[in-house]
């Protein structure tokens, strides 16, 4: 069943549009890769999913429901989380005052969400009381994924989650995306890290320059000849 | 009766500065000016008709475009400061009281201070010089501190340059009041004297020809003439300032201050020593407001620890400059006009109100406790409201181009769009 | 190698205000007295400047109308204190032979109507004007908040005047506190008094060596309620809920926002904080001082920005510790140790130290760099 579904949308900012009418879905339980060179604006179409840049044109439909003009509180209250490429975390709080600033719409007792991000994430445990501004990039990375999980999403929405990351780091992040995905969070992330991507991913789509290019499963894209020599560098 | 007619002579000036300083074409330009100098004549016609002495009429009005002028010159300096840098300078009164005081103490004739003279317990030292070394002294003080004040902050973010500023004018005013040998504190100096005043103004009684540069100088102007001389002398120096401030936002110099005001991060990048240019464009700005108050030093004949005053100082000339509009030296002159006419136009005000108020909690005293706060909120709401439907102001920005570009070649600038979150 | 030099800056810093506590207190004239003092009007300067740097911090701009703010409060309590010291005795007849009780029940009354006046004030600007300029430049809010100033003192003006007024509160005898070796037994003595025993000690019995410090009722509920409101304001940051998001808009409002943090919500209660220990710092100063004036605002916002910078802009310790280092250096250096300087000159103290400070460590005590060109 589609659960977040983009239809021809054009945004962009200012007087200049980034995006020409692009369309998207994204089905209950997978992990769908956006992918393509620099520019394509993979970041600007999450944005505007999240509500950050209001769309000129087009619809986005969450299980069917418009929430194309919504502001990014009532989407996060609808359960969808987003997790932004660079600073994603608050630097002077604790570990644990981050976790808490991403459920801070819900007023109830969150020891025990906090105790299932620890799970997903145990070295943050270590870091409980720690300045978030003193974590290393991949640590910051899981604490940023760790906040949107504390609300329980039905979808997240991952900026670029391995930019900036050290191969071996990459493989345990994109290790606990595939873990998250299996509790029964949907996932829409962008990434650079294209092949990759696209060996978790069950379906992808490539833009560039603003419109669809190409979609289809991981593996349909991996093995396209076309994709491939554009954009997975050969 | 005399007050309408006051009030007419300042709207058909202000009516012909606003062509003046607005077409550009030379023909419209000499018919308003003609236009003005014959309403004025009609009007004073008209006042003598109806009772009127033209005299009061002269000189309500030669004192309105001194004053206004001496504003003017203030908004030319903040121009170069915020409308062509970006520098938020909320400290004008302290460069303009600088140099009213600094003129004052050179020029200023001791005899006239001395025990005697009606004005014991007075105890400054006071040096007699002209009054051109007063003026040229002003300009390099007001520099001076706005070098020492750009120093610590124009390398820090634009709030700490305001901070500074404000705190700068608050200090010299502490140091005015409580410096009595300096400034003669809250008491003030009066009889300043005015520029070659004895030298073109016909005594009373017989003295000795004036030379000035071993030329003898006759004398010409009644004493009520006077006010005329230092028109064309507040008049002048707005000239100059303005046709500097024109050559230099043409100038390549210009256009790096431009450069910085709207992105400091992509001048640096560009190799611009932004420190340099904004530490020039403060300075020049501070000199051009030390001018101002050597001018108003002068003409009122009196300084006291109010000219630091940052409402009347400060506040009032920003919202000239961003009336008439920031960056736009036509706009500077005329929006200093037109809120100096809204300024001193609603005194008039102050005959009409009744003069006490009877209130649940008291009786008030309109005049005294009423009438001056309403008129600073008036103008406070005129600046907010500026700011948030017409930011650009009346004239707005005009539009500087290298004469390299075709003026076709220049896109419009694209409105930002903001998301609504 | 850059960021080792900065840091001998700091602990120079550091070393210079170490050095000057120690000199006032062993050296100059009745310093430990004048030390007190300042830490007294410090805690009332850390009572302005919170609400100053939290606005900063979080909203991103100097505003120049706190100080006024600050000064609607004081006025708005002035007009509850007097009303009240008239009505109490009305109400509870039982009140009327305690006159002293009526002024400092009054005076509460007074302190809680003017915070809330002012924070009423400060809600109604932010959702007036600044609610409209958020996505302007810095720079825009700046010069509106100048306009609010004038504005505020203005309407101050018009509704209370412009003379001297002072609060119903009666000035009461000091108790003194006396340390040292007061009999010349050689042993340490620790001695309180009242008024009429400190003035025999002060005349010929005072031996070498004795410190006195004197302390008013006032002043010791000054010292007291400031010190407890901060350090309630320092939980209050650091374990609900809305003191973290506070802390997490200041750090980062976009990322406050994805997460779903009700900025405008966080925002008012920024306003709120800062403009009631505002108002509570004025009815403090009113009654330090003696009198209030329209201008004492704008006069004391000078010493409030120049705690902030020098504790470091945007960090609510930074400020509190400015306040404190600001409070001290202007009683101490004023009268006692330097005569020549004029007490008219303390908010000049606060600026000097303020320009000092900005050239050789912008970033304040506590604060992260933030320098350009």
């Amino acid at each position: 069943m589609s659960l977040l579904k983009v239809e021809n949308v054009t945004a962009g900012y200012g007087e200049m549009d980034i995006l020409h009418g692009v369309h998207m879905e994204l089905r209950e339980g997978e992990i769908v890769a956006l992918i393509g060179p620099n520019g394509a604006g993979k970041s600007t179409l999450m944005k505007t999913i999240f509500g950050l840049l209001r769309p000129r044109a087009g619809t986005i439909t969450f299980r069917g429901q418009d929430i194309t003009r919504r502001a990014p509180d009532q989407i996060v209250r609808l359960g969808i989380c987003y997790v932004p490429q660079t600073d994603n975390v608050f630097p002077s709080l604790t570990v644990k005052e981050n976790l808490e600033m991403g459920a801070f719409i819900l007023n109830e007792d969150l020891s025990g969400r906090i105790e299932r991000v620890y799970q997903v994430f145990p070295d943050l445990e270590r870091f409980h009381n720690k300045k978030a501004g003193s974590l290393s990039g991949g640590q910051r990375q899981m604490l940023a994924m760790g906040r949107a999980l504390m609300l329980d999403p039905q979808v997240l929405l991952l900026d670029e989650p391995s930019a900036g990351l050290a191969p071996k780091l990459v493989e345990l992040i994109f290790e606990k995306i595939v873990d998250i995905n299996e509790t029964g969070v949907s996932i829409l992330m962008v990434e650079q890290n294209a092949k990759q991507a696209l060996k978790m991913a069950d379906r992808g789509y490539v833009l560039a320059t603003g419109r669809n290019r190409f979609e289809g499963t991981g593996e349909e894209l991996l093995n396209d000849p076309q994709v491939a020599k554009l954009y997975l560098g050969g | 009766m005399a007050q309408i007619f006051a009030l007419l002579l300042m709207l058909s000036s202000l009516a012909g500065l606003w062509i003046l300083l607005t077409r550009k074409s030379r023909r419209t330009r000499w018919a308003a000016l003609l236009g003005t100098f014959a309403v004025w004549a009609l009007l004073l016609v008209g006042a003598q008709a109806v009772g009127v002495p033209p005299d009061r009429m002269f000189s309500f009005l030669s004192a309105f475009l001194i004053i206004a002028g001496i504003y003017a010159v203030l908004t030319l300096g903040l121009n170069i400061q915020w409308g062509y840098t970006g520098l938020f300078n909320i400290g004008v009164a302290g460069f303009f009281g600088v140099g009213a005081y600094v003129s004052t103490i050179l020029v200023q004739d001791p005899a006239k201070m001395a025990v005697g003279a009606g004005l014991e317990g007075f105890f400054a030292t006071y040096f007699n010089q002209p009054f051109l070394v007063g003026f040229v002294a002003a300009m390099v003080a007001s520099g001076l501190t706005a070098l020492i004040v750009g120093f610590a902050t124009l390398r820090l973010r634009a709030d700490y340059l305001a901070i500074a500023t404000i705190g700068i004018a608050e200090i010299l005013r502490l140091i005015a009041t409580n410096e009595r040998g300096l400034t003669e504190g809250n008491r003030g100096i009066p009889n300043i004297p005015q520029p070659l005043h004895e030298c073109i103004v016909i005594p009373l009684q017989e003295s000795p020809p004036c030379r000035l540069l071993g030329i003898e100088i006759p004398r010409f102007l009644e004493p009520a003439q006077y006010n005329w001389f230092y028109l064309v002398l507040v008049l002048g120096v707005i000239f100059v300032a303005f046709l500097a401030l024109e050559r230099i936002a043409r100038s390549p110099w210009g256009r790096s201050l431009r450069a910085i005001r709207e992105d400091e991060d992509a001048a640096l990048a560009l190799g611009k020593n932004t420190f340099r240019f904004k530490m020039q464009a403060f300075v020049v700005g501070a000199v051009i407001m030390g001018a101002a108050g050597s001018l108003w030093a002068h003409f009122v004949k009196f300084v006291d620890p109010q000219i630091f005053d940052a409402i009347s100082r400060t506040f009032l000339v920003w919202v000239m400059l961003i009336v008439g509009g920031t960056g736009n030296n036509r706009g500077a002159i005329l929006g200093a006009f037109i809120m100096w006419g809204i300024w001193s136009g609603t005194n008039f005000l102050n005959d009409v109100l009744p003069p006490t108020l009877e209130t649940p909690i008291g009786r008030i005293d309109v005049a005294a406790q009423l009438f001056g706060p309403l008129r600073i909120m008036a103008i406070v709401i005129i600046l907010e409201l500026i700011l948030l439907f017409r930011p650009r102001g009346l004239l707005g920005e005009e539009r500087v181009t290298s004469t390299m570009i075709e003026p076709s070649a220049v896109p419009a600038k694209p409105k930002a769009e903001p998301a609504s979150d | 190698m850059r960021s080792q030099r900065v840091d001998i800056v700091k602990w120079a810093i550091w070393g210079v205000i170490v050095l000057g506590l120690l000199w006032g207190l062993f050296f100059v004239k009745n310093g430990p007295q004048f030390i007190v003092s300042g830490i007294r009007f410090g805690s009332i300067l850390m009572l302005g400047a919170i609400g100053l740097t939290l606005t900063y911090r979080i909203l991103n701009f100097a505003n120049f109308s706190h100080g006024d703010i600050l000064i609607f409060g004081a006025y708005v309590a002035l007009t509850v204190d007097w009303w009240l010291v008239g009505q109490l005795p009305e109400w509870f007849p039982r009140l009327a032979e305690a006159d002293t009780a009526v002024r400092w029940l009054a005076i509460v009354g007074a302190m809680i109507v003017g915070a809330i006046g002012a924070i009423l004030i400060a809600l109604l600007i932010d959702k007036l004007i600044y609610s409209r300029l958020r996505r302007s430049a810095a720079v825009v809010l700046v010069i509106a908040s100048f306009g609010m100033a004038l504005f505020l003192r203005a309407l101050v003006q018009a509704i209370w005047g412009v003379g001297n007024q002072a609060y119903a509160m009666r000035t009461q005898l000091p108790t003194f506190y006396a340390f040292g070796d007061l009999n010349g037994d050689g042993r340490f003595d620790v001695f309180v008094g009242a008024m009429k025993d400190l003035l025999a000690l002060a005349g010929t019995a005072r031996p070498e060596g004795a410190v006195v410090i004197t302390m008013t009722p006032v002043q010791w509920v000054t010292l007291i309620v400031s010190l407890t409101l901060v350090t309630l304001l320092h939980f209050f940051l650091k374990y609900t809920k809305t003191g973290k998001a506070m802390r997490a808009l200041a750090d980062n409002m976009d990322l406050a926002r994805v997460t779903g943090i009700n900025a405008e919500r966080i925002i008012r209660w920024t306003w709120a904080i800062g403009a009631g220990l505002a108002a509570i710092a004025g009815v403090f100063i009113g009654l330090n001082w003696g009198i209030i004036t329209p201008n004492t605002g704008a006069l004391v916002l000078l010493s409030l920005f120049a705690a902030v910078i020098l504790g470091g802009i945007g960090s609510p310790y930074g400020a509190m510790l400015g306040a404190l280092v600001i409070g001290i250096a202007q009683n101490l250096l004023v009268a006692p140790a330097i005569p020549q300087i004029n007490s008219q000159y303390k908010p000049a103290i606060a600026f000097a130290m303020m320009i000092v400070m900005l050239l050789i460590r912008p970033q304040g005590l506590l604060g992260e760099a933030e320098r350009k060109g």
